[in-house]
């Protein structure tokens, strides 16, 4: 549903920004997109989507990943306190790790690594955000949908544009561009971001804020005409993440009351990556054609101290390089004619090394290993104990998860009077693999027969793989009514399996606990053991979408209604679970069938000067089945998965003295979600709550400036919650927010 | 001449007839060595203690000398409530005869070998069992508790 929305309304350049003295960059809404399967005319498609164009965009503050959340309804990309944990939920369906449920396009390449999803919106000309399975165009782990992310071209626009802004937890932003187009044929830019905040919570345990941070970021991006039918362009991408994170607050599951953010060990994520994507297309006869080439690295660096307490039990620290290599042909017909075609290839290898050391520290090696061990001990020998001299000792961890794939998908639409048929099919062909080496070496001592410590070497090492091979259809019917239209679509979602190293601390951890008794000989009855094929292995994820939905628009546009109703049938849910006990990892699991019932509505209104738009979407997300062997969940919510997610927006913009003062404008909105579970019980939930925005604009000629707030009246709100060593321990929501832009365009 | 002769072989027959009798004595059932055995484990037999488990592994290890061997008994436990243990009676004293030993200990018992090392607090005393290449059984009393033994020889 283009829905140019929501926030559109919230700020300065709401309105259509064609005067002379708005420094708003309009882009339309319909450009041509650098990538062939981004139709960009999705009004007249029978599919949902949310666009949002460039004034759109500075005008709400979008200015991150997670800005997007709740402007789209039925979305949420909740701050899960780090830019690593990009999880993104989308009616119902949603990923906290490993592969995500909604995909990611930057200038048409498509970015396969999460950890990558929450990057700086700077110079972004439009974001479409499809909802629903797309996996026929574009592939796997688009299950829940598709966010298209492209940045303003030197071609489209030229000048220099920069900006500087304050807020309070002392905010800073800068940024700087500059666009040129040499000649008709040639053009090119430099842009650069940076931000940094001291944060809004504070470590108890030294005063030091935790969730300080800054990100940097710079693009380079060359256009050119090659020929009359050739054309190209580059764009490289690179940023730069630090930032203490992970402000994560105990919580008691019985009151509610969120403790006091209190940990002895930092808490960081460092990250460097870029992507380059090259693209070459060619208009053709009665079509075009493009290859995208695409070259992902990432490498990141992230400490946590995983028991998030003031105590010594153990500290995790996660370096990932990753070098990933797409590319995709894409062959479209361009001329309009009764039947339209769109066919591709699309290939991609992934090669990840990961080393994931878990440092057992002293009061973790005490309570964590060896309680257990003494427990069981003292039941026969009540004067003899096991202890283990180090005072701290690492868990060595070394992955290599190497990934290809392969596909080739077809989709046609034929129109037929006031009717499109569209019928589409894509076969994926994936193989992943796992190489994993983990080690950890201590000296034992069992008080009672020995009076020496005695080493004790435990490791595993091991390589597998499976490969995946899926089919993925879609068809729709669409009428077009006159004032817009109504359509019916079936569509297949599909999520990779693969293996999940998370738990491999708690596989070394048990390993080393029961091999010390072993070598003691001395055997617990039901000791915890994982099968490592099981414990690290997960299945893929498959839906069908049914789906009924139309598109409206009267008052010569200037209303608009978007809406649609959904039935998703999902099979094998990937779930991210905690292990029972005092686990300290993360179990990837398939529910065994789930489905997500809802609806969306989006709309808008232009009335003179006044701007009204709103969304909401509801989502009831549930499992059929799922018996995870200690307790059955089927019927309960799935957790993480919003069920409401609703915006209001209202903008009213005015010219002084006619305009030679310039122009006001003037937005407030409302933006709430919930209620969202905690856990497969069902027992643990966030309510609805909403956030009140704010803002106002004066803009002249080269220059604006604009106050903005974000949770004016500030909502005390969780935006995560998780477990580790049994605790239980939430994100809390940011509290008010507010700062002034100053803005140039030249 | 005639009657040496006749002599002779009467002496000849006679000692072949007691090499044969030598041989056969020789092919008497061989005395077991290394191997393991599985079988029930009990212990407290007949009283309100009374516990069994089965399909415990018990290895038995002649020494060199044959006159004495470690039994080492995997996985057992005295009680259900306990833990499984790796209990090691090392130096059971052998007797051997007919393939099978007799086995025994002194009436000190002997000191067993548990979790890494030597076990004071659960001395084995009173040691009685036999072992051939089929079979293993035995009893002793550990803590005042009866335990008791009986298996079968696990192929190699």
């Amino acid at each position: 549903m283009i829905s140019l929305l929501a926030i559109a309304a919230l700020l300065p350049s709401v309105a259509p920004v064609s005067d002379a003295d708005t420094v708003a960059i309009a882009i339309q809404p319909v450009t041509v997109s650098v990538s062939l399967k981004a139709s960009g005319d999705y009004l007249n498609e029978p599919v949902m989507a949310t666009s949002l164009v460039m004034d759109e965009m500075a005008a709400g503050r979008i200015v991150e990943s997670k800005n997007l959340s709740l402007t789209v309804p039925n979305m949420l990309h909740a701050d899960y306190g780090s830019r690593m944990t990009s999880s993104i939920y989308m009616r119902g369906l949603g990923s906290r790790m490993d592969h995500p449920a909604v995909g990611l396009y930057l200038d048409g390449v498509p970015i396969l690594n999460k950890n990558n999803y929450d990057f700086d919106y700077f110079d972004v000309r439009r974001i479409d955000v499809l909802r629903g399975p797309q996996g026929t165009l574009y592939g796997r782990n688009t299950i829940g949908g598709v966010i298209d992310v492209q940045t303003l071209s030197p071609l489209d626009w030229q000048g220099v544009r920069a900006s500087v802004g304050y807020g309070n937890g002392n905010s800073w932003e800068a940024r700087g561009a500059v666009y040129r187009r040499s000649s008709a044929k040639f053009g090119w830019s430099l842009s650069a971001s940076h931000r940094s905040t001291d944060g809004f919570f504070t470590n108890t345990h030294d005063g030091s804020r935790a969730d300080r941070g800054r990100t940097s970021a710079l693009r380079f991006k060359v256009q050119a005409r090659l020929s009359d039918s050739w054309t190209l362009e580059n764009t490289l991408s690179a940023n730069l993440v630090r930032q203490n994170g992970f402000a994560y607050a105990p919580y008691d599951e019985q009151t509610g009351i969120v403790g006091a953010i209190n940990h002895n060990d930092p808490c960081t994520y460092d990250r460097f990556g870029f992507v380059e994507g090259l693209t070459f297309r060619h208009e053709g006869r009665g079509f075009s054609l493009s290859s995208t080439t695409g070259w992902q690295y990432t490498d990141d660096d992230m400490g946590l101290d995983n028991d998030f307490s003031p105590k010594s039990l153990f500290s995790l620290r996660q370096t990932q390089k990753e070098h990933t290599f797409t590319q995709e042909v894409v062959a479209r017909s361009s001329t309009p004619r009764r039947w339209q075609w769109i066919s591709g290839f699309f290939g991609f290898h992934r090669a990840l090394k990961s080393a994931a050391p878990v440092t057992f520290k002293r009061d973790g090696i005490d309570e964590l290993i060896l309680a257990n061990a003494n427990n069981g001990i003292h039941s026969v020998f009540p004067e003899a104990d096991l202890l283990i001299r180090e005072d701290s000792f690492p868990i060595f961890s070394d992955f290599e998860l190497p990934s290809s794939g392969l596909s080739l998908y077809h989709q046609s639409t034929w129109r037929a009077g006031r009717w499109n048929f569209t019928a589409g099919l894509r076969a994926d062909w994936e193989h992943t693999a796992i190489r994993y080496r983990n080690s950890a070496e201590i000296h034992y001592r069992f008080t009672l027969t020995m009076p020496d410590y005695k080493p004790f070497e435990i490791e595993m090492s091991d390589r597998r793989g499976r490969s995946f091979f899926e089919v993925m259809p879609r068809v729709a019917a669409m009428f077009e009514t006159g004032i817009g239209n109504l359509y019916a679509s079936v569509a297949r979602g599909y999520k990779s399996g693969g293996y999940n190293t998370q738990i491999f601390s708690d596989i070394l951890q048990n390993g080393m606990m029961n091999g010390m008794m072993a070598d003691l000989g001395v055997y617990f009855d039901d000791p915890q053991t994982y099968d490592v094929e099981d414990a690290i292995a997960y299945e893929p994820e498959r839906s069908w979408n049914y789906e009924i939905g139309g598109h409206l628009r009267l008052a010569e546009g200037r209303f608009h209604i978007d809406a649609a109703l959904f039935w998703i049938d999902c099979r094998n849910q990937q779930l991210t679970v905690f292990p029972p006990g005092r686990g300290t990892g993360r179990l990837m699991s398939n529910a065994g069938r789930s489905r997500s019932l809802g609806a969306e509505v989006s709309l808008g209104w232009q009335i003179g000067d006044l701007h009204l738009s709103g969304s909401y979407g509801h989502t009831d997300a549930r499992f059929l089945d799922y018996d995870d062997g200690r307790e059955d969940y089927s019927g309960n919510h799935v957790p993480y998965a919003p069920r409401n997610t609703l915006s209001v927006q209202g903008g009213y913009g005015v010219d002084l003295r006619g305009g030679r003062a310039g122009r006001l404008t003037l937005g407030v909105g409302v933006q709430g979600v919930g209620r969202i579970w905690w856990n497969e019980t069902n027992t643990l939930s966030q309510p609805f709550y909403a956030l009140v925005n704010a803002s106002a604009g004066w803009a002249k000629e080269h220059v604006e400036v604009s106050l903005w707030t974000r949770n004016l009246l500030g909502a005390n709100y969780n935006t995560f919650y998780f477990k580790s060593v049994g605790r239980s321990f939430v994100q809390r929501g940011k509290p008010l927010q507010a700062g002034m832009t100053i803005s140039l365009t030249l | 001449m005639k009657h040496i002769f006749r002599n002779l072989s009467i002496a000849l027959a006679a000692s072949m007839l007691f090499a044969s009798c030598g041989d056969e004595k020789i092919e008497e059932p061989p005395l077991p060595s290394d191997g393991d055995y599985i079988g029930t484990f009990s212990v407290a037999q007949g009283t309100p203690m009374a516990f069994t488990i089965e399909d415990i592994v018990v290895g038995f290890a002649p020494g060199e000398n044959e006159d004495s061997a470690d039994i080492k008994m995997q996985k057992v436990k005295f009680a259900q409530p306990m833990p499984a243990m790796d209990i090691t009676v090392p130096g059971v004293t052998l007797t051997g005869a007919d393939g099978e030993y007799a086995l025994s200990c002194g009436e000190g018992g002997i000191v067993p070998l548990i979790a890494g090392g030597e076990f004071p607090d659960r001395l084995i005393t009173g040691i009685e069992g036999s072992a051939s290449s089929e079979e293993l059984s035995f009893s002793f009393v550990c803590m005042g508790l009866p335990v008791s033994f009986t298996g079968s020889a696990i192929e190699k």
